[in-house]
């Protein structure tokens, strides 16, 4: 008779366990309650004992691959040569078994094969003569987590984290664009080369809204608030692997132009994953802008280490009053998430005030 | 105190008792494996001479309580298998209605509080039921089972406490296994023995080895007599030990394997089996056939479980009183 072993639910916080050891091979006798495989959950590492006796005969996950909780991950025979139906490793097509036949094999796919537990029985290899070599062993090996699903999962903690411990408050402002505006095309007019994006002309007000308003550059760190000096940022950038946070160090530091330059390559090169704080001195107000795809506005949560996120809208033509009178201008939302812990809604407001007046000056 | 006579007979039931505790938890374990069994689970293997020995020394009509570890007493109180194993399962014809689960069997009717899983949470219980018992005069008693972590919770001393100034008819039960979930109990008290707390209250303690059911059975027997006599409550300390650890995602990687092998050489059931099979209480055919029996009893209990239904929506607010 044939049992199919699980990854049972070990429950408390994931339901996927890492293999890290088979304890038996295939063909090998295994008792009732004997350790069948070790396997490391991201609180604690243990043995995975058989509900049954027999004969290991198939190994489903291989060492360093993920298990699934209550998925199946090796089968037991009562005898050990019975026939039994396989178990299939995944949906994707896998080397035709030919029964009966000895097969060659190379010493890098004998090796992979010992690694994942299997044996070379009614395998058939694509190399010469049927040839068994490496690759006929990773289509057989259970697909390892892709760095997005990885990044998924990280950004699925995250984000959990940060909304659970940090008391959110949100304030918004409608920013008058025109004078903004004005200015932009007249810059990209002046210079095709180095074109500003909305982006590269909000990060900059952000900054510059952020030296005048300090109390928002703090952060509960623990123990004592932390004020950072600069007033760095952060930019929250999206990848093909999911979200990125791109360290943006103070712009009018640089200076307009030199700044324009250091974001395209800062982009490329120093986007690094979403996780959790950052190293000490890591900016602490994060920007995030959907206007690029005409979103009229949105609330971010605060990436954790971070104080407050900005969330930016797109600037778009709206009637506006001037003068008791309503005429066309052009608006810009903002949304700033702030963390109640450390920042009251005065700051809050007086941060929103500075960049609307950075972005229309007087 | 006086000793309790024990007979072949008896000795008997000690052991198929045991076994259907081991046997149970054994199975849990199994069908938590198979992923058959749903929810987290606290396993009891290794303290079988306590629940056994301590509800052996009951009376019809007597009450326990018990913890967030409670298969074992269940079984040793005599609820039957099948409502057990279908509350484990969730179902409607478990012994809470399948809305209770592994941390809460209990039914009043066969001598069982629904279990506390808070720690130390059941000891007011079981000093208020005999408060009751008493101001009643029904002649019952209750044997309370907590763990070494329980006697550092506020709520025992109180608890303790009111049941000595009261001398109420209730046996406190400390199943000592070393570890409270897994910190270890030297860690937590300076106090060597869990027993000596008892002078605290002015009460007796007695140190017992938990892994005899035979001693803790003529220990709870001379308590229970205490209480019935109205003599007050005793403290009773069982030594024993967990084979598994706290619960189902718990390897016990804080015990030493020469630690847990010292104890599993005096496995209470294994050891009692072959102290019957020396002694010819039991031959080893008849042993084999009771277990054989008790595998039956539980495969019935699981087809019974797997078949009964679920509780329905409408059964929601059935048995709430607040």
């Amino acid at each position: 008779m044939r049992h199919v072993i699980v990854l049972p639910d070990l429950g408390q916080t994931t339901t996927e366990a890492k293999v890290i050891e088979w304890r038996k091979q295939p063909g090998e006798k295994v008792s009732r309650g004997e350790p069948l495989l070790a396997v490391e959950t991201d609180k604690v590492d243990m043995d995975v004992e058989a509900f049954t006796g027999g004969f290991l005969r198939q190994v489903l996950v291989a060492p360093g691959s993920l298990a699934t909780a209550l998925k199946p991950i090796a089968i037991l025979t009562d005898t050990p040569d019975e026939l039994y139906e396989a178990e299939p490793y995944e949906e994707e097509a896998r080397p035709e078994r030919k029964e009966g036949r000895r097969i060659a094999a190379t010493p890098a796919a004998k090796a992979r094969l010992r690694a994942l537990g299997l044996g070379p029985e009614g395998l058939s290899g694509s190399g010469p003569n049927g040839l068994i070599v490496r690759r006929d062993i990773e289509r057989l090996a259970p697909r390892q987590e892709s760095p997005r699903a990885r990044r998924l999962a990280g950004m699925a903690a995250l984000v959990s984290s940060s909304k659970r411990d940090i008391p959110h408050f949100y304030a918004g402002i409608d920013a008058d664009m025109a004078a903004a505006a004005k200015w932009r095309d007249g810059w990209n007019a002046a210079h095709p080369e180095s074109r500003a994006s909305w982006n590269d002309v909000f990060m900059w007000c952000a900054s510059r809204a952020l030296r005048d308003v300090p109390e928002l550059n703090v952060q509960l760190d623990g123990g004592p608030v932390r004020t950072s000096g600069a007033a760095d940022l952060l930019m929250v950038v999206a990848g093909a692997d999911g979200l990125s946070l791109v360290e943006v160090p103070e712009p009018e530091a640089a200076g307009w132009e030199a700044y324009l330059a250091g974001l395209r390559t800062a982009v490329q090169a120093a986007a690094r994953p979403l996780k959790t704080g950052g190293p000490n001195r890591s900016p602490l107000l994060a920007v995030s802008n959907l206007g690029m795809f005409g979103v009229k506005e949105f609330t971010a949560i605060i990436p954790p280490g971070c104080t407050a996120v900005l969330a930016i809208g797109a600037v778009r033509d709206a009637p506006v009053v001037r003068g008791g009178r309503v005429e066309a201008g052009r608006i810009c939302t903002l949304t700033l998430s702030a963390d109640h812990r450390v920042v009251d809604g005065v700051i809050a407001a007086r941060f929103l005030e500075r960049i609307a007046r950075q972005l229309n000056p007087l | 105190m006086s000793a309790t006579a024990i007979t072949d007979t008896m000795r008997a039931g000690f052991l198929r008792q045991m076994l259907r505790c081991r046997m149970f938890e054994d199975r849990v374990y199994y069908l938590f494996l198979q992923g058959r069994m749903p929810g987290t689970i606290h396993q009891a293997q290794g303290q079988e001479a306590c629940a056994v020995g301590v509800c052996a020394a009951l009376q019809e009509g007597d009450v326990i309580t018990s913890t967030h570890r409670p298969h074992e007493h269940a079984v040793a109180r005599g609820l039957p298998i099948r409502s057990l194993m279908a509350e484990l399962f969730a179902k409607s014809t478990g012994c809470c209605h399948g809305k209770g689960g592994s941390m809460h069997l209990g039914d009043l009717e066969q001598g069982m509080l629904p279990a506390i899983a808070i720690v130390g949470g059941g000891i007011p219980l079981a000093a208020g039921y005999a408060l009751a018992a008493k101001y009643r005069k029904t002649g019952q008693i209750v044997a309370c089972f907590f763990g070494d972590g329980a006697t550092n919770i506020g709520s025992f001393h109180e608890a303790v406490n009111l049941a000595a100034v009261w001398n109420l008819p209730v046996v406190f039960v400390c199943e000592n296994n070393r570890y409270g979930a897994s910190t270890a109990i030297e860690a937590v008290t300076r106090v060597p023995r869990i027993a000596a707390r008892a002078s605290a209250y002015g009460i007796p303690g007695v140190n017992v080895d938990g892994m005899d059911v035979e001693a803790v059975c003529q220990a709870a027997g001379a308590a229970m007599a205490a209480a019935r006599a109205g003599e007050g409550p005793t403290l009773l300390e069982l030594e024993t030990y967990r084979f598994c650890g706290h619960s189902r995602s718990d390897p016990g990687h804080y015990r030493s394997r020469e630690e847990i092998e010292r104890w599993k050489a005096r496995d209470p059931v294994v050891c009692y089996q072959e102290f019957c099979r020396a002694r010819g209480v039991l031959t080893p055919d008849e042993i084999e056939a009771m277990k054989a029996e008790v595998e039956k009893e539980l495969d019935d209990a699981i087809a019974f479980a797997e078949a009964s239904p679920s509780p329905q929506p409408e059964e929601c607010w059935n048995d709430v009183y607040a």
